[in-house]
């Protein structure tokens, strides 16, 4: 399953629990909205450009961060350790989000629903909030959910 | 009759196959794999057809009936000022040079925040409606430009205004199933439909050769030409504008004489250069790269140079200069005083792509799967595994000149 696919059945799911999309992008979707940098951040070779996020959606007061992938691929996970972490991101994603009373980014990562993918993604989950997985048929598994924001 | 549908995303091909005639037809959907360059492991699976047309730049659609292309489409949201409007152009001249009717979507205006001012309007250069007439004129084959949906005409004055500041104006379709897709039930976009069904149409009808005669003269098709000529006129598209404002147009007495550095008693520069009075030169004083150059080199070919559909059939000649340019009349030459642009960016381009190659390699080094490109690469050698920006430069400019070195054709 190709990474447009894993995003399109991850947004019509979100949509259907009642989460509002803010963005989406897929490769060459042209739809992406780049977050810039905070005016202070340490700029090194993570950060120095903007980020395109795959999906943000919001829910009550929760927002939800996704980096989607047609399979495992450790350096998302790696990346949004980072942009949780840091904060490097904190002003533009709080410009994004503000109307929205959100309180709380959760970061995580959507993947197809693949056994072998999912195996190695969970053994890198310390640094994400969640972990979903779609199949063809658009049914949706969480598989890590620290903050119960699926439920 | 058999159809086959090359899709860069699925979405936006299901978005075209669904509000057209297509969605009646025996089709397949097949996933397109633009270059050797970027897609080692899959490019060479291409057709042949489909790869001739790749060559130049990857549209993001092609359709064809029982292997013949029928139309492709290329789709941008970018704001399309100054060169960006061109950026893509390569992609539409990929289709027509393989006589293939182009669609392109791109937005009338779209809404740009830039730091310490409110949200503003970027609106179309004009121009780029010259330039696909003019191809229509050369080609005899349909280049058609249709707006991506915008709410630009309900909040002209004041961008701030609009509800879609997000999406920069943008309309995307609704549907989840055609994400990244323009709303399909904007006017352009049924317009489009109509035209995309007129072409299925003429060409099932009367069959491919004779089809291509006819598309120009189908009401539907030269509506949508007049109405390209009235937004140049109405938009105050000129010949002044971008990327035409950076050319000059000199004697090529001029550049043989520049390029006369490079002789010797056992070379001369060839005939090519020569066989034309004069030369349109495209100043770029800027570090060697891509976008949006290459795009701009295209639309400066048909807006100015061209007389046919070869690259040889110019008026005048193409050169791309990464330098400002001076003339010294004295002894009628070029100076290029320019510090960015060093050959050797481009060298090192084309080295890095020749790195892509298996050629080099031994039978026994060879992996199964790596036979067939392998065997790609022995009757192309290196036409696909070329970045993009270097095979289009070298396509179209007759001559690319840095100030510390050229690179020329004889003929």
């Amino acid at each position: 399953m190709r990474e447009e696919k894993v995003t399109i059945n991850l947004l019509k799911w979100l949509e259907s629990q009642g989460w509002s999309i803010i963005c989406h992008d897929f490769p060459q979707s042209g739809t992406g909205l780049m977050i810039h940098p905070n005016s202070n951040a340490n700029q090194n070779e993570k950060n120095k450009g903007g980020i395109i996020p795959d999906i943000i959606a919001v829910r009550n007061s929760e927002a939800a961060y996704f980096e989607n992938k047609d399979r495992f691929v450790k350096s998302d996970f790696a990346k949004l350790k980072e942009i949780k972490l840091s904060g490097n991101y904190s002003e533009g994603l709080n410009d994004l989000l503000k109307k929205y009373g959100v309180t709380k980014i959760n970061y995580g990562v959507g993947i197809p629903s693949l056994t072998k993918e999912i195996d190695k993604s969970k053994e890198h989950l310390d640094g994400i909030d969640f972990l979903v997985s779609a199949d063809n048929d658009g049914n949706i598994i969480i598989h890590h959910d620290i903050n119960r924001i699926f439920v | 009759m058999n159809y086959r549908i090359w899709y860069s995303t699925e979405p936006f091909a299901d978005f075209v196959i669904n509000n057209t005639e297509l969605k009646n037809k025996t089709f397949v959907k097949k996933k397109m794999y633009e270059s050797d360059a970027n897609n080692a492991k899959n490019f060479h699976t291409m057709p042949d057809h489909i790869k001739k047309i790749l060559y130049l730049d990857a549209p993001d659609l092609i359709v064809e009936i029982d292997h013949e292309p029928i139309f492709s489409i290329e789709v941008s949201t970018e704001a399309g000022t100054g060169h960006n409007a061109f950026q893509r152009f390569a992609r539409l001249a990929a289709s027509v040079e393989n006589n293939v009717p182009a669609f392109y979507i791109y937005p009338e205006a779209a809404i740009i925040t830039r730091k310490g001012s409110p949200p503003q309007w970027d609106k179309i250069n004009p121009l780029v409606f010259k330039a696909l007439d003019d191809v229509m004129s050369i080609y005899k084959i349909p280049a058609l430009l249709y707006y991506y949906p915008s709410d630009f005409r309900m909040h002209p004055a004041d961008a701030t205004t609009s509800p879609n500041l997000l999406t920069k104006g943008i309309l995307h379709d609704t549907n989840r199933n055609y994400a990244g897709s323009p709303l399909g039930t904007d006017n352009e976009m049924l317009r489009m439909f109509d035209a995309i069904n007129e072409i299925i149409a003429i060409f099932e009808r009367t069959g491919i050769i004779k089809g291509r005669e006819k598309l120009l003269s189908n009401r539907t098709l030269i509506d949508r030409r007049t109405f390209m000529n009235n937004e140049y006129v109405y938009k105050g598209g000129n010949l002044q504008m971008s990327p035409l404002s950076a050319t000059i147009k000199v004697k090529t007495e001029y550049l043989l004489n520049y390029l006369s550095q490079f002789e010797n008693q056992n070379y001369s520069i060839g005939e090519l250069l020569r066989s034309r009075e004069e030369t349109i030169i495209y100043k770029v004083d800027a570090l060697f790269r891509g976008d949006p150059y290459p795009g701009a080199l295209a639309a400066i070919d048909y807006l100015l140079c061209r007389e046919g559909k070869s690259f040889e059939e110019r008026k005048y000649n193409l050169v791309i200069a990464w330098s400002d340019v001076e003339l010294e009349d004295n002894a009628k030459t070029l100076i290029l005083n320019g510090t960015k642009g060093k050959i050797d960016d481009f060298i090192k381009a084309v080295q890095a792509s020749e790195n892509k190659n298996i050629l080099s390699k031994n039978y026994a080094q060879l992996e199964n799967h790596e036979i067939p490109r392998y065997y790609m690469q022995v009757r192309y050698g290196s036409t696909y595994s070329k970045v993009k920006h270097v095979r289009v430069f070298s396509y179209f400019a007759d001559a690319i000149l840095f100030p510390d070195g050229s690179l020329w054709r004889d003929a």
